[in-house]
C-alpha cells in the first residue's frame, strides 16, 4: 500500500495528477458558474431597470404551470428578471414567515384560504403600494382585502358542485342535491384539510341559519350529506380518478378545478349553487423588508392586470377580479362563477383561522364514526 | 438443539463454520491495532445518523412536553396534556389501536403468504426462481401512490373481486377505507420484505436435515412441522419485526386507502404537524408510535432468543 502512494512525498506523479485534477475542476466550476451568470438576465433589457431572482410562493400542481405560462413567463421577458416559484403550503409560509420575516427567502407569497389579514395584522407583509400596483384601483370591492390596505385578490373561486353532466340531471342549482336520495353512494365530499371542505362547512352552517361564528347548524347537516356520499376525499387527484370511473357523479369542490377538468374532457361541469357559497380569493402580497420589494409590487400589478386574469381565467378557470377584466362568449358558460360573483360571500378568515383546529377535531369526529 | 446428535460430523461443520472463522479472523487481528479501524469507517454513518435521526429525535421528544399555542406557535410550558389527550380521547385512542392491528396484521398475512413463496424461490427451478422473484420484486419498483389507486379500483363496491370478500366488504365503499382492504394493501407493499428474509434461511437450510428426517421415517408434513419450519422460525420473527416496523409507521398506503374515514396514527401525525400545525401533539403521538414499535421489538427480541436458529 504505502509503496504505492508515498505520503510525504510532495513531487511525485500521483500528486501531479491531483493538481491536475484540480485545475481541471476549477476550470469546470469556472464554466458552470459563467454559465450559470449568463443565463440569469443581466437587468439592462427589461422594463424598469429591475435584476435578480423574484422568489414566489405557490400553490403547486396544474396551477403552477398556468401560472408559469400565463403570469411567470411574460413577467421575466417584460422585466429582464428571473422568478423562482416556490410550491409551499400556506401554513408552512406562515410559520416561516413568523419565525424569520423576509430572510424566510419569500419575496412575494400567494395566499388562497384568506391568511393575508391575519399575515398582514402580524406586521408580515407591506401595506399597499399604489404608486406601482396601479391596477389595484380596479379591483372588485369584493376584492378588497384589509379594508384595501393591502394587495387586493387577483383571481376569484368559489367551492360549488361538480357534476356529471350525462347522469345529473338536471343541473343542480342547491346544496340540497347532495342529499337526494337519487344520488346515493354517488356523492363525493371534499375533507376539511382542503379548502372546499371548510367552505362545505361554512356554506351549509349559512343556509341553515348559521355562519363561521355559529358553525353548529353546518355539523347538523353533515351527517345527511355523508350518507349520501362514497368518499371524503383529501385531494383532487382523488376526486378525479372517482369522478373519471363513474364511482361518483357529484362532488364539492373548486371552481377552477372543475373549469380543468371540463377542458381536459371529462363530461362535468361546475354549478354555482344559489345560496350560502363563499367567495375567496386568491391573493399576491409582499412580504415585508424583502430584497425585491418594489419588483414584488410589480409582480402584484401584473397579476392585477385586465389582460393578464383573462388570459389566467382561459387557462386556469379562475374570474377575473379587475372590473376591465371582460370574460365574453364560451369562456362565460364554462365560468358560471363570472357571473355569480354578486351573490356569494366571502368568509371570515379571523373565525376560520380561530377555529381551524376545533372544526377539523369536530368533522373528522363526525367523518371517522360514519 | 435436539437434531444436531443426529448429523454428521461434516454437516455441523458446515452450520458453525461462519463463527468459527469470524472468532479466528479477530484473533489473528491483534485487538490493539484492529479496534480503532473497526470504528472508524463507522465515522461519518454515525455523524449523519446523529444529525439525521438523534438530534431530531430528541426536537420531537422535548416538543412532545411543550404547550401548543394555536397553528404553529409553541410555548414552552411543559405539559402532559398531549399524552393525556391521545391516551384519553376514545377518537385518537382507536387510532393508537388501529395502528398496532394494522401493523401486527400486516405481518401475519405476509408471512402466511411470504413463506410458500420463499419456499418455491429457493427450492423451485431456475425458471420459476426468476418468474417469483419478478413477480415478488415488482412492488417495490412502483410507486405507492400508483399501487395504492390500483386497490382503489378493485377495492370498488361494483369491482367483481368484492365478491370472493362477502362480508369482510363494506356496502356503500366496498373495501375501501376498511381494515380488510388496509390490510391487503399494506401486505403487498411489504410482501417482498417478508419473502426476501425467509428466501435468505430457506435457502441456507441445509436440505440434508430434511432427508434424514424422512430418512428415519417421518412424513413430509412432519417433517416439515419438526425440523424445516422449527429451524427457519428465526427467519418468520426477523420478517415479521421487519415488516411490523414498517407497517406501523407507513404513510401514504393507509392515507389513500383508509382516506378521511379510517385514520391511523400515521396519517394523523401528518395532518396535526402539516395540516394543522400543532407540532406538540403530533411529537406526542410519533412517541407513542416508536413506544410501540420499541417495546413489540423488545419482546420479540426476548421471544426469538427461546427458539432454536433464532436471535
Amino acid at each position: 500500500m504505502s509503496r504505492v502512494c508515498p505520503q510525504h512525498t510532495g513531487g511525485g506523479k500521483p500528486a501531479v495528477g491531483r493538481r491536475r485534477f484540480v485545475a481541471a475542476l476549477s476550470v469546470l466550476a469556472t464554466v458552470v458558474v459563467a454559465a450559470a451568470c449568463g443565463s440569469s438576465p443581466s437587468g439592462s433589457t427589461g422594463d424598469g431597470g429591475y435584476s435578480g431572482t423574484l422568489v414566489v410562493a405557490s400553490f403547486g400542481g396544474s396551477f403552477d404551470e398556468a401560472l408559469n405560462e400565463v403570469v411567470v413567463k411574460p413577467f421575466e421577458k417584460k422585466y429582464g428578471v428571473k422568478v423562482e416559484v416556490v410550491t409551499v403550503l400556506t401554513s408552512e409560509v406562515m410559520a416561516k414567515l413568523r419565525a424569520q420575516g423576509a430572510r424566510a427567502g419569500y419575496d412575494v407569497v400567494q395566499f388562497s384560504g384568506g391568511q393575508e389579514t391575519e399575515a398582514f395584522e402580524l406586521g408580515l407583509i407591506s401595506p399597499l403600494n399604489g404608486e406601482v400596483a396601479t391596477n389595484a384601483a380596479d379591483a372588485n370591492p369584493a376584492a378588497k382585502r384589509a379594508d384595501g390596505k393591502i394587495a387586493p385578490a387577483y383571481a376569484f373561486n368559489t367551492t360549488g358542485i361538480i357534476y356529471n353532466t350525462d347522469k345529473v340531471r338536471p343541473a343542480p342549482t342547491s346544496w340540497d342535491v347532495l342529499s337526494d336520495p337519487k344520488y346515493a353512494g354517488k356523492v363525493g365530499i371534499p375533507d376539511i384539510s382542503v379548502t372546499a371542505g371548510q367552505n362545505l362547512l361554512i356554506s351549509l352552517a349559512r343556509i341553515n341559519g348559521g355562519g363561521e361564528s355559529s358553525i353548529d347548524p353546518g355539523f347538523d347537516a353533515l351527517p345527511a350529506l355523508l350518507k349520501n356520499s362514497r368518499s371524503v376525499f383529501g385531494d383532487g387527484p382523488t376526486m378525479t380518478q372517482l369522478l373519471g370511473q363513474e364511482q361518483i357523479v357529484l362532488s364539492v369542490f373548486d371552481s377552477g378545478y372543475g373549469y380543468l377538468l371540463a377542458k381536459k374532457g371529462l363530461p362535468v361541469r361546475f354549478a354555482v349553487p344559489d345560496k350560502g357559497g363563499v367567495l375567496y380569493g386568491l391573493t399576491s402580497q409582499v412580504v415585508k423588508g424583502g430584497a425585491q420589494e418594489k419588483l414584488a409590487w410589480e409582480w402584484v400589478n401584473f397579476q392585477l392586470d385586465p389582460q393578464i386574469q383573462v388570459a389566467f381565467a382561459e387557462r386556469a378557470g379562475y374570474a377575473p377580479t379587475n372590473a376591465k377584466a371582460k370574460v365574453e362568449g364560451e369562456l362565460k358558460k364554462l365560468l358560471p362563477l363570472s357571473s355569480a360573483i354578486d351573490r356569494l360571500e366571502p368568509s371570515d378568515a379571523k373565525a376560520v383561522a380561530e377555529n381551524r383546529a376545533a372544526w377539523t377535531e369536530r368533522w373528522n369526529k363526525i367523518v371517522g364514526k360514519r | 438443539m435436539a437434531s444436531d446428535r443426529t448429523l454428521s460430523p461434516e454437516t455441523r461443520e458446515r452450520t458453525t463454520a461462519p463463527a468459527l472463522s469470524g472468532g479466528e479472523r479477530g484473533r489473528s487481528g491483534g485487538r490493539r491495532r484492529s479496534r480503532p479501524r473497526a470504528w472508524l469507517p463507522l465515522l461519518p454513518v454515525t455523524a449523519l445518523y446523529l444529525v439525521q435521526f438523534v438530534l431530531p429525535l430528541a426536537v420531537v421528544a422535548v416538543t412532545a412536553f411543550q404547550t401548543s399555542a394555536g397553528p404553529g406557535v409553541i410555548t414552552s410550558d411543559l405539559t402532559l396534556g398531549n399524552f393525556r389527550k391521545v391516551l384519553t380521547d376514545p377518537f385518537y385512542l382507536e387510532m393508537l389501536g388501529r395502528s398496532f392491528v394494522l401493523a401486527l396484521g400486516t405481518a401475519v398475512l405476509t408471512v402466511l403468504l411470504g413463506y410458500p413463496i420463499a419456499w418455491a424461490l429457493a427450492r423451485g427451478r431456475s425458471w420459476m426462481r426468476t418468474v417469483i422473484l419478478v413477480v415478488v420484486m415488482t412492488p417495490l419498483m412502483t410507486s405507492s401512490v400508483v399501487r395504492s389507486f390500483g386497490w382503489m379500483v378493485l377495492f370498488d363496491p361494483e369491482s367483481p373481486i368484492l365478491r370472493f370478500f362477502g362480508p369482510l366488504a363494506d356496502e356503500r365503499t366496498g373495501l375501501m377505507y376498511t381494515m380488510p382492504g388496509l390490510l391487503i394493501a399494506m401486505a403487498h407493499v411489504l410482501l417482498p420484505f417478508m419473502v426476501l428474509t425467509l428466501y435468505g434461511i430457506i435457502d441456507r437450510l441445509d436440505p440434508t436435515l430434511e432427508h434424514a428426517s424422512l430418512n428415519m421415517g417421518a412424513g413430509r408434513v412432519e417433517t416439515f412441522l419438526r425440523v424445516t419450519f422449527p429451524l427457519t422460525l428465526g427467519g418468520v420473527f426477523a420478517g415479521m419485526l421487519l415488516v411490523f416496523a414498517t407497517a406501523i409507521s407507513t404513510f401514504v398506503t393507509p392515507k389513500l386507502i383508509g382516506g378521511t374515514q379510517y385514520r391511523v396514527l400515521a396519517t394523523e401525525i401528518y395532518e396535526q404537524s402539516v395540516q394543522l400545525l400543532n407540532w406538540p401533539l403530533a411529537s406526542a403521538m410519533a412517541l407513542l408510535l416508536l413506544l410501540i414499535a420499541a417495546l413489540t421489538n423488545f419482546v420479540y427480541a426476548s421471544l426469538t432468543r427461546r427458539i432454536p436458529g433464532g436471535g
